[in-house]
């Protein structure tokens, strides 16, 4: 049976409903082998392994969620959606997670194919077996740091691994003033991904988690409403489900829970600032 | 005051805002600390908020994830379930045979009642500027069934989402026959209501008392483990329905 019980708006609908058709529409787009296929394939060509590919399906889904929720889902399909989240996210887990980094490099050097065409190309134009040791293993160090600094945008990490090592040999060439390799427009400067940002960003995750929960119970209550889902519930409906007397009390709670928490994270970072560029 | 501020960071949330208004709004924050601050603690609660959603998601994903392995186990084993099944099955025929225990039933349309959800509302997004299926959507928004009947089913050529909500109006006025061909058509079809379809129409028969269709379907659900109703359909099927 080929056929899709969701249309991207159902898809949505369902999300934004929350309750049971918002799990049904999650665990539809969990289960869907299309879409794990496509991330698994691009984590794997980045490099990585089916493991990392769950891992990043995984906070594929938790993101398309939470853009739904807030009502900031802007990608025309779904697929484009995992497509390129797929490739952000692995390259954003390379920074940070240094077992994942060091997996990419093994899977890199295991692979001989590869090695042996670098050293060919570099012993082609001008270089000696020892310059094609020394490119490769320089190769490796700059993709290291490339990863670690957010400079590997995604894609197949192996053309990319290549592509570092041709620059090298061309820049020794010119460096040495000798006949020079053509360029191949393949620029890595751009930084795409803020590797301080991407850090901070797994700090903040466990410290929000942690000052949320310090909250009194009827305040997580009363956030989770607010804030879940964009404009689900009216403040006069949040009166009603918490057992306020109007939206006028809700709202002044709300404050105060707003303000708690806060005030619980100046406890931690007084220095904490938002990047204010959404 | 806080009033104001308070609408400006929802409409900035919201996205509400023009790229100038925008501009205008990161401005003022830079001067006024009561709207930063507010900004902050809106950023912070959504944040919060946020890594509570996804850690019970996380959880979410282990639990569906072993209900996959469940099913890829259950059609693994299949030959030993049946037969366990069906020595069971002989098992509890010759107890209520020689003890005569009495086995509480539900009637199938109770339990189908129960299990049915309405669909939200189609909205206009499709079939704009058919006067009789708007005019349906008003009357389905208002569960004025009836309403949506008489207006949707004078519509020539229906597309398949009209189709879909016809059957659930027809299903919300008793009609099971009209509902269940309704669904049965789009449940073979190649629209996106099949697999919704599927479900709507098992429940189809069960409310209407047809208990061989009803098996037939549940099977054919069955035949899918990547159906998204799979769970649904064989926790509808575990229940002793009295026909």
């Amino acid at each position: 049976m080929n056929k899709e019980p969701y249309s991207k708006q159902q898809l949505f609908n369902a999300i934004l409903t929350g309750g049971n058709e918002r799990d049904r529409a999650l665990k539809y787009v969990f289960q869907h082998k299309h879409y794990r296929a496509m991330v698994e394939d691009i984590v794997i060509k980045g490099g990585g392994n089916e493991e990392h590919g769950k891992m990043v399906f995984n906070n594929c889904v938790i993101l398309l969620d939470k853009l739904v929720r807030r009502k900031l889902f802007k990608t025309e399909s779904i697929d484009e959606f995992f497509e390129s989240e797929a490739k952000t996210d692995w390259c954003r887990e390379l920074i940070t997670n240094n077992k994942a980094r060091d997996y990419v490099l093994s899977n890199i050097t295991s692979d001989k194919e590869l090695e042996r065409k670098i050293h060919a190309v570099i012993v082609s134009n001008s270089g000696s077996k020892e310059d094609a040791r020394d490119t490769y293993q320089n190769g490796l160090i700059q993709i290291d740091s490339h990863m670690k600094e957010g400079k590997f945008r995604g894609g197949a990490v192996k053309g990319f691994f290549y592509q570092v090592c041709y620059n090298l040999w061309r820049n020794e060439l010119k460096r040495a003033k000798m006949a020079s390799l053509p360029e191949d427009g393949f620029d890595i400067s751009i930084n795409t991904l803020d590797p301080q940002r991407e850090l901070e960003r797994k700090e903040q995750k466990i410290l929000f988690k942690k000052i949320f929960n310090q909250l009194g119970e009827s305040c997580q209550k009363i956030l989770r409403l607010k804030f879940f889902i964009v404009d689900q519930y009216s403040m006069d409906e949040i009166a009603e489900i918490m057992g306020f007397k109007n939206g006028q009390i809700a709202s002044n709670t709300l404050s105060k829970c707003r303000k708690q928490l806060w005030e619980a994270l100046q406890q931690f970072k007084p220095t904490f600032a938002w990047n204010k560029i959404m | 005051m806080e009033q104001d501020n308070v609408n400006k960071v929802e409409s900035y949330f919201r996205d509400e805002l023009t790229p100038g208004e925008k501009e205008q709004f990161l401005k003022e924050m830079d001067e006024n600390p009561e709207l930063e601050r507010l900004y902050s603690e809106y950023m912070l609660s959504m944040e919060a908020i946020d890594q509570q959603v996804e850690t019970e998601l996380r959880d979410q994903f282990n639990e569906w994830e072993g209900n996959v392995e469940n099913e890829k186990s259950k059609v693994r084993f299949m030959p030993i379930i049946w037969k366990v099944a069906a020595t069971l099955i002989l098992l509890a025929v010759a107890y209520i045979v020689f003890y005569q225990v009495n086995i509480e039933t539900t009637s199938g349309d109770k339990l189908a009642l129960s299990e049915y959800q309405l669909p939200e509302s189609p909205g206009s997004t499709m079939g704009d500027g058919n006067a009789q299926w708007s005019e349906g959507i008003r009357f389905f928004e208002s569960n004025d069934f009836n309403g949506a009947v008489d207006s949707w089913s004078a519509i020539e050529n229906p597309n398949p989402e009209m189709q879909y909500y016809l059957a659930h109006a027809y299903f919300n006025i008793g009609d099971y026959n009209e509902a269940a061909n309704l669904f049965q058509a789009l449940s073979e079809g190649n629209s996106v209501y099949g697999y919704s379809s599927d479900w709507y129409l098992l429940l189809t028969y069960m409310a209407n008392n047809q208990q061989n269709d009803f098996n037939k379907q549940l099977a054919r659900i069955s035949d899918d483990p990547t159906h998204p109703y799979l769970e649904d359909a064989l926790d509808l099927g575990e229940h002793e329905i009295e026909w």
